[in-house]
Formats: C-alpha cells, sequence, structure tokens
C-alpha cells in the first residue's frame, strides 16, 4: 500500500503559503503545432492562485518558437523537445527520466484553460479525499456552459462510459466530488511517487486510451481516482493531424484491447478476454449492415496489432503482477454491469433533445443512421445484391459448382497438397519430375485457413470470384467520396454478364480475372497518383491512402504473386490494363504517374514471379510460348463478333438489345464529367474497347496465336464499362448543375433506363438457382466406368475449352491431354511442360490421323496409355453446355485402329479402351524395350506379354509385383535415377528404353519393389520457397498494419 | 484542368466504325474443303508405319462362284512384306422356309474355320497376286482376307473370278459404323450376297435394313446381330429380299465397326450374264459423280436411294455434255422418300424386257456425244447412287453395279493387271484446269506419261492402251488440282467401272458448281 498524501508530503520540500505547507506540482504540456490559444492556456498557468508550481513544456516543433511564447507568460518554465510521432503518453514519460519528483504532476492538453484556483482545489481534495488521480470538470473553450466531460465509468471490456451525454449543459448537477473510473489526460493531477510506481503512461500506446489504461492500474495499486467539479478547465478540443478518421478509432479499439489482454488476472482473463474477442467480432461485422468495412478492417488491425506484441503484453502482465494490491473482482464490482456499447445502443437519449426524440432508444437513432444519407444507397444496393447473388447461386451453395470445362475439383486434402507440393513426381501428363505449381502449396494453406473444407475453399474460389470482384471495384470507387459512385460501379460489375458465363462455360481464368483485376486497377490507381487516389490531376479523396511504394510494391506484387500460381493469363490482362490506363489518359489529355505506375508494376511483378520462382523456371523458361498462357484454344470455335462484344455478349449470335444499356450509361461521363471523374471515365472506355478490340484481333485472325475466351477478354471491358458508368453517375451528382439548362438535363432518364436494361436479364437468369450451369458433370458419366487405376493413364483429346484438363495443342487447333485417370482432378489443371517426348506423342497421333497406322494402342502403350477420351461436350446431356465438335477426321482415325475398343459413355462422350496396353509400370516378356529405339519397336509386330504391377500408395509412386527371369520391367516415365528397384531386396539400375522410358533389365526371377525417391535438394528449394512466402507475408502485414489514410 | 471531349470522341467513334467495317470484309477466300466423311479407300503414305486392307466378298471352295484373287501393289521403293490373314467361313444356314417366307427371327450362324495367315513379300515398284484357295490351309466357302504390311503406301484391289463373269475392284483400307448400297438386285437368276466383316477385338452389334418396291424392309433375324471378332458374315439377300428388281440396302452398327462388300453373280453357268463386287459406301453425301458417263446402247441406269427415314430428298440428275451443242439438258429432277429409291435410265430399254423405269432420260441425249452425269440432293439430304447395268440374254453386255464417286483427290491408284481399260478423269472445278500425270510401276520399273490437261468441270477419258501400260502395273495417277477418277476394266463385253482409292493426304471433298442455265 501506498502512504498517506500527509505521509508523503511531508518528506516532500514544501513551501510555507500563509501558513500551510503547499506540495510543489509540476504541470506539464506537450505543445504540438499550437496557435494564438496556446498563449490563453499558458496565461491561465500563470495565474493560478497555487504558490509551490512548476510548469514544463514539452515541444513536439522547435524549441526557439515555443520558447519566445513560453517566456512571455512563465519565464521560469522548462522548456523540452519531443518527439510528435511517440504520442501524447510516451511524451509525458519523459518526466519519469528525472531523479527528483515534484509532490504532483498536472499532465495538461496544450489546448486547456485552467480556471485560476483549479491546482489547489485539486491538490486540497488529493489532501482531503487521499485520492491519487484526480481530474477536473472540463467545459466547453467557446461556451463554458457545456460540459465535455466529469470522469469516466468503465465497463469489463474496458469502454469507457461517460458521465454526461453530448452537449449536456452545465447546471450544476455534477458539483459534487465524485470518484470515478477514469479522468481524461485533458488535465490530470497525478501523485508523482503513484506515477513512478506505474512506470507511467504505457508507451506502445502512445495515445488515445493511455488515461483509461493509467487509472485501471492505478485502481489495481489501490489508488482512488476522483473528479473535483469546482476545479474547472476550459478545453478548445483541438485535433492534432494525428488524430482523425480511423486511426483514432483504430487506436482507440486496439489500446483499449491491450489494456483488457493485460489488466485482468488469469482467472478474470480467462473470462473476459473471450467476451472482448466475441464483441469485437459483432462490433466488426455489424459494421457490415452500414456498408461500413472499416469496422470489421479495424477489428483484424486491433488484435493483429495486439497479437504481434505478445512480448510485450506478457512483460506488462508481469509488471501489473507485482504491482496489484486490489483483487480483479474489486475492480470488477465499481465497473459499470454489461457493455457499454449495446448499453449505449438501447438507453434512452438524455436531456437537450425535444420530446419525441426523448422517446426513441438509441437504437432508432442507428437504424435511422442506416437508413439516411449516403449508407442508404450503399445498404440497399448490398442487400439487394446479396439477396440476387445469394438466389441466383442456391443451388451452387447449396449442392456443388459443377466441374466444367476447367473448374477443376479440389479432390486434394491439405496434407495431400503439401506432399506432392514438396515432391518433385508429377502425376499428370507423361510423367515429369519437376516443381509442381506454387498453387498446390497457395491451396494447402487456404485449406489449413478453411479447417480442410475443400469444398467451401472451390466454392469461395470459384463462385466467390464475383462477389470478390464486385468488392473490389467499390473498393477502387471508394476515394471518389460518393455512394452513389460506388454504388452504380459495383452494380454494373455485378450485372455484367461475362462473369456468370465463365461460370457457364467453366472458365476459371475468367472468374479469377473478374475477381482479381478491379483490384490490380484499384493498385494501378494508387501507383499511379492519379486523383482521387493521389494528387496528379486533381486532389486527393478523403479515403485515399498516403503513398508508401514499399508498401504498395509488396502488397500488389504479393497480390500478383498469388494470382500467377492459379492464373498466369490475368497477370498479363494486369499489364495490359496498365498499358490501356496510359493510352486512356493520353486520350482524356489527363496526366498521370507513369513512371511511379510503371515502377510499382515492375517491382510487383518481379516480386510475384520470385515467390513462384521455381514454378516459373520448370515450367515457363523450359516452355517458352504462349500456349502455356493462353492454353490451346481452338480457332474452330466461332468467337463473338464486335458488335456482340459492344454489348459484352459473349456468345456467338447473341443478339439481344438489353445489352445496349452498358455503353449507353458509360457514355454519360463523355458528355458530362469534369476533372477526374472526365480521366477515369476515358480510361474506362479505353478499357472497355481495349477488350472489344481483343475479340475484334482475335476474330480477324492476325495473331499468331488463339486469344482466350470472350468472357475471359471482356473482364477488362467489364470493369471499363463499370467505373466508366460510375464516373458518368458522379458527373450527373456534380457536374451536370455546372452545365446551362438544355438537352442535357435529359441525360439521367437516360442513365436510368440504361440501367435498368442491364439489371434486367440478371434478374431473369437467377431464377435457374445456378446462373445456367450444367446440372451434369462429365465426371457423373465417367463414374459408370470401371475403378481408377493408378497404373493408367488416360489421353484426352477435345477442344480447350470443354476439357478439364489443360494439355499441348494437337492437330487443327484440338487439345490433347494426358492425366492419370478417368476422373477429374486438382492436378488436371497443370500439365508439365513440353518436352521432346511429347513431341513423340503428337508425332504417333498425327501417323493415326494421317491413315499411318490401324495399330494406334500398340505405339500408345509405351506412354501408358490405357484410355483414349474423345470429348465434344463440357457436359454430358441433357445439360446443355458447351458443345465443340471434334473434326470426323480424328473420330475416323480413332475408329481404324484394330486395337482400340470404342464405348460410348454419352453423346459426345467416347472412349477407347487401348486393347495394347501396357500401363505405367509393367513387366513386360517377348519384345525388349531398354535401350530399344521407339520407332523400331512400333514399326514392329512381335507380341508382348504384359502383366502390370501392384500399385502400393494411391500417386502412383510405389509399386511391387513377382517378376518372370526373362521380362523386363518398363516405367511409362521420362528416363529417371529417381526410381529406385530392389530385386530381392538387391538394387537394380535403372536404364533407358524406348528413347525415353524407364526400364530395368534384372535378368532374374523374384519380387520387385519399385519406389520413387524425391531428392533432398529439391526439398530444401521448396523449404526456401515456403520460407520467402512467410517472409513477404510478414512483411505485409507489417506494413499494412502501418498504412495511414491520406488527411486532406 | 480543362476537359477537351473532342479527340475521345473521334477515336472511340473512329476505332469502333473502323473494327465493325473491317469484320464486315473479311470474309474468307474460298478453299477446298476438307473430306470429313469416311471413306473406304484410303492410301497411305510412304512413311506410314503400316497398311491395312480388307477384302472381303469372295469365295475360295465349293462351286467356285467368285473365286477371291488378291493383288497387291507396292508403288514405294521399298519391298512390302505383308501378312495376309485368310478368313474362311461355310455358308450360313438359309433363312427362308419351305414357302420362301422368311424364316423369322432365327438369327443367320456361319461356321467359322480357322484362319490361315500367310506372309508374302512384294517387291519394290510392282504388284503381287495371291489366291486365296490357294493358300495352304484354306478350307470353306466363302473368305475373306485382312492384309497388313509394313508398306504404308500399299495398294490392294482383289478380283473375282467365277463362271458368271470376272470383276475387280479396290479393297476396303476402312472400316465403318455404316455401309451404304444403292442398286442390288434379287431379280430372276441373280444372287446378291453382302458379306460383313468385323476385323476387331469386340463384338460388332448391326442392324440391315433393305430397300425395295418403294418399302423399307427390317428383318428380325438381321436386327441386332452380333458379329464376334474376327468373323465373316456372308448374307445372301436373295434369300430375304425375293425377286426385287432394285434393292437398297444399309448396313449399321449398334457398336462395333465392320467393313461391308456386295457381290452379285448375274446369270448362272450356263446363261452368264456377269459377276460385280463392289465395297459399300461408307457414308452418305449430298453429291454423286460418274465421271464414265453411261453406255447409251446398253439399258444402263443410275439408281438413287435415300436412306433417311424421316426426310425426303429433292434430286436433280444432271447431264453434262462433253461437246457444246448449244443448248443444254434440263437435269431430271425427282422427289425420292424416305427409305426408298428411284432409277433413271440412259441406255436403251431392253426390248425383250418387261422392266419398266420410272424415269427415262434417254430421250433427252443427243445421240453419239458422250456425256457424264452428277447427281446432287438439293434439300442437303444426303443419298447414295449407283450405276447399274442390266443386260439379258439377249445383250451384248454383262451386268453390273458400282458406286459413283463423292470425293476427289490429287493422287489416285489402280492396279492394272493387262494394259486395258480406260481412265475417265473429272476436273469439278470451274475456274482453272488441272494437269494430270500418270504413272505405271511395273516388275521394278517406273513408266511415265505425257501430261494430259482436263479443262475446268469438264472430264478426259484416257485409254490405258494407248499408254502402253505394261501388265501387272500399279498405276499412279497425279493431278495438279483435285479430280474424280473411274476406271473401266474389261472389254466392251465384259467389264465395268469402278472407282479407284486415293491417296489419303490429298482427299478433299468433291465440289461441283450448279450449271448456271440463264
Amino acid at each position: 500500500m501506498f502512504t498517506t498524501v500527509e505521509e508523503s508530503t511531508l518528506e516532500e520540500k514544501t513551501t510555507d503559503h500563509g501558513g500551510t505547507l503547499m506540495p510543489p506540482v509540476e504541470i506539464v504540456v506537450v505543445a504540438h503545432d499550437p496557435d494564438e490559444w496556446f498563449k490563453e492556456t499558458l496565461g491561465s498557468f500563470a495565474v493560478q492562485n497555487y504558490p509551490n508550481l512548476l510548469v514544463t513544456i514539452l515541444s513536439t516543433g522547435p524549441v526557439d518558437q515555443i520558447e519566445e511564447i513560453v517566456s512571455e507568460y512563465l519565464p521560469n518554465s522548462e522548456i523540452h523537445q519531443v518527439d510528435s510521432d511517440h504520442g501524447i503518453g510516451r511524451n509525458l514519460n519523459a518526466v519519469l527520466l528525472r531523479e527528483e519528483h515534484p509532490a504532483f504532476y498536472l499532465f495538461c492538453h496544450h489546448d486547456v484553460s485552467l480556471a485560476p484556483d483549479a491546482v489547489r482545489l485539486m491538490v486540497e481534495e488529493s489532501f482531503r479525499s487521499n485520492a491519487s488521480i484526480i481530474g477536473p470538470k472540463v467545459v466547453n473553450w467557446e461556451r463554458p456552459n457545456e460540459l465535455l466531460d466529469v470522469g469516466y465509468g468503465m465497463d469489463k471490456l474496458g469502454h469507457p462510459i461517460s458521465r454526461i451525454e453530448k452537449g449536456e449543459l452545465d447546471q450544476e448537477q455534477y458539483d459534487a466530488v465524485s470518484e470515478v473510473f477514469v479522468v481524461s489526460t485533458t488535465a490530470t493531477l497525478v501523485r508523482a511517487d503513484l506515477f513512478v510506481a506505474l512506470g507511467g503512461f504505457d508507451e506502445a500506446m502512445g495515445m488515445v486510451g493511455e488515461d483509461v489504461d493509467l487509472c485501471w492500474r492505478a485502481k489495481l495499486a489501490g489508488a482512488k481516482v476522483l473528479v473535483v467539479p469546482l476545479a474547472i478547465a476550459r478545453h478548445r478540443e483541438e485535433l492534432g493531424s494525428y488524430q482523425v478518421g480511423d486511426s483514432k478509432m483504430l487506436n482507440r479499439e486496439r489500446h483499449r484491447v491491450r489494456t483488457v489482454l493485460s489488466n485482468y488476472g488469469p482467472l478474470h482473463s480467462f473470462l473476459v478476454i473471450p467476451q472482448a474477442f466475441l464483441f469485437s467480432i459483432l462490433q466488426g461485422l455489424s459494421g457490415l449492415l452500414a456498408g461500413n468495412f472499416s469496422r470489421l478492417k479495424i477489428f483484424f488491425r486491433a488484435w493483429g496489432w495486439n497479437f504481434l506484441r505478445l512480448k510485450s503484453l506478457f512483460e506488462r502482465r508481469k509488471r501489473i503482477k507485482d504491482l496489484r494490491q486490489v483483487p480483479d473482482s474489486l475492480v470488477r464490482s465499481i465497473q459499470v454491469g454489461g457493455i457499454a456499447p449495446i448499453k449505449r445502443l438501447f438507453a434512452t437519449v438524455g436531456n437537450g433533445l425535444n420530446s419525441t426524440e426523448i422517446s426513441r432508444s438509441r437504437f432508432h437513432l442507428f437504424l435511422q443512421e442506416i437508413r439516411s444519407g449516403p449508407s442508404r444507397v450503399s445498404l440497399s444496393f448490398l442487400i439487394t445484391a446479396l439477396i440476387v447473388f445469394v438466389f441466383g447461386s442456391r443451388h451452387l451453395i447449396t449442392r456443388t459448382v459443377p466441374v466444367v470445362g476447367d473448374l477443376v475439383p479440389f479432390n486434394l486434402g491439405v496434407r495431400e497438397s503439401f506432399d506432392l507440393w514438396f515432391s518433385n513426381f508429377w502425376q499428370t501428363g507423361i510423367g515429369y519430375e519437376g516443381t509442381h505449381p506454387t498453387a498446390l502449396g497457395v491451396i494447402g494453406v487456404l485449406g489449413v485457413i478453411f479447417w480442410g473444407s475443400m469444398g467451401l475453399l472451390r466454392l469461395v474460389l470459384t463462385l466467390g470470384m464475383i462477389p470478390i470482384g464486385v468488392l473490389g471495384v467499390w473498393f477502387f470507387l471508394k476515394p471518389f467520396g460518393s455512394a452513389w459512385v460506388k454504388t452504380t460501379g459495383a452494380l454494373i460489375y455485378f450485372v455484367a454478364p461475362v462473369s456468370y458465363h465463365s461460370l457457364v462455360s467453366g472458365s476459371w481464368d475468367g472468374l479469377i480475372l473478374f475477381g482479381c483485376l478491379p483490384w490490380a486497377l484499384m493498385f494501378l490507381g494508387r501507383a499511379s497518383k492519379s486523383s482521387p487516389f493521389g494528387s496528379i490531376g486533381g486532389s486527393a479523396g478523403a479515403l485515399s491512402y498516403e503513398s508508401d511504394i514499399f508498401r504498395e510494391v509488396l502488397t500488389f506484387g504479393f497480390l500478383l504473386g498469388l494470382i500467377l500460381s492459379f492464373s498466369p493469363l490475368t497477370v498479363v490482362v494486369v499489364i495490359v490494363t496498365m498499358v490501356l490506363l496510359c493510352v486512356g489518359s493520353i486520350i482524356a489529355g489527363w496526366p498521370l504517374g507513369l513512371n511511379r505506375m510503371a515502377f510499382i508494376i515492375c517491382m510487383s511483378s518481379i516480386l510475384a514471379c520470385v515467390l513462384n520462382l521455381p514454378w516459373i523456371l520448370d515450367n515457363f523458361v523450359t516452355d517458352v510460348s504462349w500456349t502455356s498462357i493462353f492454353h490451346t484454344r481452338s480457332p474452330a470455335f466461332k468467337s463473338v463478333d464486335v458488335l456482340g462484344a459492344l454489348r459484352l455478349s459473349t456468345e456467338a449470335g447473341e443478339n439481344s438489345i438489353l445489352g445496349w444499356g452498358f455503353p449507353a450509361l458509360a457514355f454519360v461521363p463523355m458528355l458530362l464529367a469534369r476533372g477526374e471523374r472526365w480521366a477515369w471515365a476515358v480510361r474506362g472506355w479505353t478499357l472497355y474497347l481495349g477488350g472489344v478490340a481483343a475479340i475484334w484481333v482475335g476474330g480477324m485472325g492476325y495473331l499468331p496465336m488463339v486469344l482466350p475466351r470472350a468472357e475471359v477478354l471482356l473482364v477488362p471491358s467489364a470493369l471499363g464499362l463499370a467505373v466508366a458508368s460510375a464516373m458518368g453517375v458522379g458527373a450527373l451528382q456534380r457536374d451536370l448543375q455546372s452545365f446551362r439548362l438544355g438537352w442535357r438535363q435529359l441525360i439521367p432518364v437516360t442513365a436510368v433506363a440504361a440501367i435498368t436494361l442491364v439489371v434486367l436479364p440478371i434478374l431473369g437468369s437467377s431464377f435457374s438457382g445456378d446462373w445456367g450451369m450444367p446440372d451434369d458433370q462429365l465426371d457423373d458419366v465417367l463414374s459408370y466406368q470401371e475403378e481408377d487405376d493408378v497404373n493408367s493413364r488416360v489421353l484426352w483429346v477435345g477442344d480447350d475449352d470443354v476439357l478439364t484438363p489443360i494439355g499441348q495443342q494437337f492437330n487443327e487447333g484440338f487439345t490433347i491431354a494426358v492425366t492419370s485417370n478417368l476422373h477429374s482432378s486438382f492436378l488436371d489443371r497443370w500439365q508439365p511442360p513440353q518436352r521432346s517426348v511429347n513431341d513423340l506423342l503428337l508425332e504417333t497421333l498425327n501417323l493415326a490421323l494421317n491413315n499411318g497406322t490401324t495399330n494406334l494402342g500398340r505405339l500408345l502403350a509405351p506412354f501408358g496409355i490405357t484410355d483414349v477420351v474423345l470429348v465434344e461436350r463440357s457436359s454430358p446431356l441433357p445439360s446443355k453446355g458447351l458443345v465443340v465438335e471434334i473434326p470426323e477426321s480424328i473420330k475416323l482415325a480413332l475408329s481404324r485402329q484394330l486395337d482400340l475398343a470404342k464405348t460410348e459413355i454419352a453423346p459426345g462422350v467416347d472412349r477407347y479402351r487401348n486393347l495394347s496396353s501396357l500401363g505405367f509400370a509393367s513387366f513386360v516378356e517377348g519384345d525388349s524395350m531398354i535401350e530399344r529405339e521407339f520407332r523400331t519397336y512400333a514399326s514392329g509386330s512381335q507380341q508382348v506379354f504384359v502383366s502390370a504391377l501392384t500399385p502400393i500408395d494411391t500417386r502412383g509412386r510405389s509399386y511391387k509385383g513377382m517378376i518372370a527371369p526373362e521380362a523386363d520391367l518398363y516405367l511409362a516415365f521420362p528416363y529417371s535415377s529417381s526410381w529406385k528397384v530392389a530385386l530381392n531386396g538387391e538394387a537394380v539400375q535403372a536404364s533407358p528404353a524406348l528413347d525415353w522410358a524407364t526400364g530395368f533389365s534384372p535378368k532374374q526371377a523374384g519380387l520387385v519393389e519399385l519406389d520413387y525417391e524425391t531428392s533432398r535438394k529439391h526439398i530444401f528449394l521448396m523449404v526456401l520457397q515456403c520460407l520467402l512466402w512467410l517472409f513477404a507475408f510478414l512483411s505485409l502485414l507489417r506494413s499494412l498494419a502501418a498504412a495511414k489514410r491520406m488527411t486532406v | 484542368m480543362k476537359v477537351t471531349r473532342w479527340p475521345a470522341f473521334c477515336l472511340f467513334a473512329a476505332l469502333i466504325i473502323a473494327a465493325i467495317a473491317m469484320e464486315d470484309n473479311n470474309e474468307t477466300t474460298p478453299k477446298e474443303q476438307i473430306f470429313e466423311r469416311n471413306q473406304a479407300l484410303l492410301v497411305g503414305e510412304d512413311t506410314d508405319l503400316s497398311a491395312t486392307w480388307y477384302c472381303v466378298s469372295g469365295t475360295v471352295g465349293g462351286s467356285g462362284i467368285a473365286d477371291h484373287e488378291i493383288l497387291i501393289g507396292n508403288p514405294s521403293n521399298s519391298p512390302a512384306n505383308s501378312t495376309i490373314i485368310v478368313i474362311p467361313v461355310l455358308a450360313p444356314k438359309q433363312l427362308t422356309t419351305d414357302d420362301g417366307v422368311m424364316g423369322g427371327d432365327e438369327k443367320p450362324e456361319t461356321l467359322q474355320l480357322t484362319s490361315v495367315t500367310t506372309e508374302v513379300t512384294t517387291p519394290e515398284r510392282s504388284m503381287t497376286s495371291i489366291t486365296l484357295s490357294e493358300i495352304e490351309g484354306v478350307n470353306g466357302e466363302y473368305a475373306a482376307a485382312f492384309i497388313q504390311s509394313d508398306v504404308g503406301s500399299l495398294i490392294v484391289e482383289h478380283r473375282l473370278s467365277g463362271l458368271v463373269g470376272t470383276s475387280q475392284a479396290p479393297c476396303a483400307s476402312n472400316a465403318s459404323v455404316e455401309w451404304n448400297f444403292a442398286s442390288g438386285t434379287t431379280r430372276t437368276g441373280v444372287r446378291e450376297i453382302i458379306s460383313v466383316f468385323n476385323p476387331f477385338p469386340d463384338n460388332a452389334v448391326l442392324d440391315i435394313a433393305f430397300t425395295a418396291d418403294g418399302r423399307t424392309r427390317r428383318p428380325e433375324a438381321y436386327s441386332g446381330l452380333v458379329l464376334p471378332p474376327g468373323n465373316l458374315l456372308p448374307i445372301d439377300i436373295t434369300d430375304v429380299v425375293t425377286l426385287a428388281a432394285t434393292v437398297g440396302a444399309r448396313v449399321e452398327t449398334r457398336i462395333g465397326r465392320i467393313i461391308a462388300e456386295r457381290m452379285i453373280l448375274f446369270g448362272d453357268e450356263f446363261q452368264p450374264l456377269g459377276l460385280s463386287t463392289e465395297i459399300g459406301s461408307p457414308s452418305l453425301s449430298q453429291l454423286w459423280a460418274f465421271p464414265g458417263g453411261f453406255d447409251t446402247d446398253f439399258p444402263s441406269s443410275v439408281v438413287i436411294y435415300n436412306p433417311s427415314t424421316s426426310s425426303e430428298a429433292e434430286v436433280d440428275v444432271e447431264i453434262i455434255l462433253d461437246i457444246e451443242t448449244g443448248s443444254y439438258i434440263e437435269p431430271i429432277s425427282i422427289r425420292i422418300k424416305p427409305g426408298s429409291s428411284e432409277e433413271v435410265l440412259f441406255g436403251q430399254r431392253d426390248e425383250n424386257t418387261e422392266e419398266t423405269y420410272a424415269l427415262d432420260a434417254s430421250s433427252r441425249i443427243p445421240r453419239g456425244i458422250p456425256y457424264w452425269v452428277v447427281v446432287r440432293s438439293l434439300n442437303k439430304v444426303p443419298i447414295v447412287s449407283e450405276r447399274s447395268i442390266i443386260s439379258s440374254p439377249n445383250s451384248s453386255k454383262t451386268s453390273g453395279s458400282n458406286l459413283g464417286t463423292d470425293f476427289s483427290g490429287r493422287e489416285h491408284f489402280a492396279i492394272a493387271t493387262n494394259g486395258e481399260g480406260e481412265l475417265a478423269i473429272l476436273h469439278p472445278a470451274d475456274d482453272r484446269l488441272t494437269l494430270v500425270h500418270i504413272y505405271a510401276y511395273s516388275q521394278g520399273q517406273v513408266y511415265e506419261s505425257q501430261v494430259f490437261e482436263v479443262s475446268a468441270k469438264s472430264r478426259k477419258i484416257i485409254d490405258l492402251r494407248q499408254l502402253g501400260i505394261p501388265n501387272n502395273s500399279v498405276l499412279r495417277i497425279v493431278s495438279s488440282e483435285p479430280v474424280s477418277i473411274e476406271r473401266y476394266l474389261g472389254s466392251e463385253v465384259e467389264g465395268e467401272w469402278s472407282r479407284l482409292p486415293v491417296a489419303g493426304s490429298s482427299l478433299v471433298q468433291l465440289e461441283i458448281e450448279p450449271p448456271n442455265y440463264e
């Protein structure tokens, strides 16, 4: 227990004043960029009727300027320089460095004027009540009859509860000395020995919430906190530039959390902290109802900030444990019951309001806030869009997103994903040793976050890309500062048919691009510093972030790295988007931070590549071609024409006039917009026409490669139209009134009609419940076939648009792909790079196509191919799906083969079983394959006798079997020494077989065990890549935590 | 900053207008259409690993009505090692009852005999022949031959010799899920046998439909007929569709692929009227050409069969004279009901028969002026069309039936056992001429003809005797443009036209512009 005030002050240096000993009091003020009113503050200190008073000014600016002002009023005061970034609490702690302390410190804001007797009254009450922390009655600077602060109560979660209502008048209703839980640092008299014992303010807090923490700790130490209402302080409430917007809310929240996490003992921590966490989540989510994402963001940042400082928290808890004199139960008893924000919500409004309003609860006011003003627009859109989207996707959510096109199933568990990622054994294709795509690792990590629910993860990464993209547009348009602008842009992007066509045709690339491109555009906007993201070409928006090139590169690069691992095509489109933005700026005649933007995208792309480096080196560097990015789409599929593309129609022959609503709405800003709205409207139009131009160029056949499908190419167009349309609404809000009365005043009518046109189709589509996606999937009909065997390989032939696996180009632009079984797998989306053995396979197929053989099965057998499947439909009948017919010449070539047995699985899906197949791993007798050329084998007619090895694992990396003395072991895998064979326990050396494969010739009978071993070098490389991702992620978190919004 | 709108307006408008305008002008130049239908007579390349041929019709014993001889031509520069697998069977059980009525739903049965394999080497640039009945171990009555060779460009034909005549035709290099025959017959004194062979390792399930007398018959016995792997099934149509002047047949598989070949025996050993064998058409077409024309001195006709079950075919039979006479011959328009056939007579009616023809074109054709014929489906309903010559005991011409051509190519092949015969080369394009070169490969030597010129949309008949083609040679006809070729083998009395195998790499769709009568 501390000594009483009387005892302690006897030991202090005292002053005789009228026969009374007056303990020394030191007023400590942090002066931050003060104005004229600061003189009045200093004057109030100078006229205090307390004789033993010292004043110390801590200046965040140059001492000379302050000294000039201070010397006029308080010539004996001390002036020291402090750092403005440290905040009030840490700066005030400067007094702790002294060897000698006065009896009391009076910490005071620089915009506070004390009544002449304020100090004396507080000191006297301190003695009278044995209080350690005393606060005055704080009133408005200009209107002294308006109360600002008479102390605070506090709930169990650390929320301070003001004793007064906002704007409450001083009618002496609080003029009794009261014990409170918290007095603010506006003006606080603190006993110096207590302040030293407490270790001062928590320096990690800096400012906001540091007073709550100090008072709480004082209570734990057994101190009393009082308010002396007769001591009056006037307060200007001058906000420093560091106390606006989210930062104050964020600081308050994270410091509250820090206080709660550290000030309770173990038992109450166990009881209260989960409640605090739960309440924070609810608070964050409740913000979404009002279209306010910042609360959720604050939740993440506040709790994240504290979790990143666990060491500091534990140290603090230890110090408090040493300090604790009062049990938590006693502290809880003086806290206000319940949770303050909830109580506030339902509490009746106090004085100062009319009778009608008095009867209303705060809950009603909250609802009114939601219903009124700009939030009403946002909320209406968000709720309506959510309802339409959930209604339109109900079958996809409640059942599953069908496996169509390249919407592969997520059939790998978390462990399998990591296992494969660390292995260099490729299961797909004709075997390959190399780095797996980074997406496998990313899926593994996301799988952990989703608690292993890979189905939910798939739903988010496919269907979820639509709301993610819409949110991206929303956030991109946020700096424009208008709810109508945000809503219009998000609405147009939401109703653009491209994403739904991507779903129907199974284009994952299209969905990923749809989800990511708006976010990429936002980063490009920030990188360019173009108004309103920066100050180039206009003023910066109120909600834009301060520029920080390191943070921007890190954030954008990390995002691009993630995208690249799933869809390299999207990264190409992002770069093209940057080019189009520049072109748009030139056309608009509006400046853009080109150099900065180019630098950031270059560095971000490099970072993205570095994050995916092993995969890129293995797959793209060794196989540099457009098809490795654009895939192998067939030119046979008819693309949409220019008129269709202008309407965002993605199907050839679709002739709806409703689509003209998109360009009609986007044309509005071309007539009206001014300022940055004009610039972004033209940039939007450039994006729009850029997508249309890609369709046109592809259709005209001017390019050496076939471009992706229309729903992919038109994503930039949809985004451009969304941006331009949003600018149109912005122009109607702000620019229309600047024109004289005339024809332009009719434009709003046109805009409303255009919006109606584009919204109607999406409402109609939503009734299907699956946006028209097929009900059936190829896996359904293929599941009737026999069980999968890891010793088998399937050769798929069809158009890239209908095949699930990604493959290589075959005759007439068609695609062939090799997978390990008849069912689609997540791995099917990635194929190993092209090598000479792929050419050998193509050569074999071309031979059959040109009537060069009737024994194709024998030629395919060395590749391990057991089945050939021709696919003409993305989904089987009766679902509509996408149909791309395979040329009759290919079908005829296969039907000619004597050793392929045809089975029609479903209309448009034919399976040919290879009657000469060897399987993946087999013993071969009768015709040796070891160290023999493929062509010699192919032209021979000697019969071979095959027996398959028994697979031990499901990943095709372990086999065993009994071998005959004259038999060879043949592996349809490129020659590799990583395959280890043991015959009766003794190792057998591998040999090349048929120019490319792996063979073993043990020359004796016995038990053969075959295993694949990944090299340690590869595992080490993958560990390095993991560390790189981790490092990038932590840097990103740290960088984002430091991000600040701009002040205007 | 001041907003200047007109550059953006002008640029965007110009881009959109230019794109739309240029897109409309992006008309592709006419191209030769890739042949997208199955074709039974394809010859491979030298570089191919193998060649496979199926010769299905023929006999190896019994009464010796059509002794089966295989002719193997090797135009390549390396010897061809061929494996011939002979699949012999005994005749199937007769399905007719004592009353001559078809035997209900009893499936035809054959006794499959053990297949016999033999190896044959054909020297480079020459041909060999082998009679199946002479191969050791071959027994039975009917036999098919399955030939596989290590030379990709091998050509295989077969010749049937019997008491009623001789016939030579190319074998099939492809199997198919359907085979169509337009012009069979089971009239008095005629026997028609369709042989079906399944060379694949899985069962084939097939249905056979016949068209005669304006109606389609689908006998229960030939519905869902299972043909096991490697089996041959000769079906005597005479027992199924009795005494029909014209019998169209369509063989379809539900599962598997097969080869079907027809053999017609006209007359008997006492009154031989001819022997004809023909691989069916593995697909239907909207356009058929008969470059060899029709003989006006004999009762020759074109038979058009519409196997569709629902669509009526609107067909024009165009007669194109070799010499322009100043006036055109109006095409003969026919409507063919689904599942029926029509016949158009070109030659003179045999006055000794009571045969009646629905349509007689002979009166429209100027006498003495040679012509060729195109059969065109106007409403795109695919059809099959055959030339038919039905002679009588008093006629000096033997009978036979053969398909027209529905494809064209730049490289055709034939085997000529003697230097006689004719080639009818039709150049279907109407805007350029073609140059034709004929090479003959015999006993390791290569003989080359002069260059022939064939004008646009016309034909040229080349008499092989005038070229001095050596005996037992392989003919290779190379043209600068795709052409359709028919070959006439035999004498003026006994002989018939037939299609030629074409190099698979040069095969294109037959395109003949309709005549402009204005």
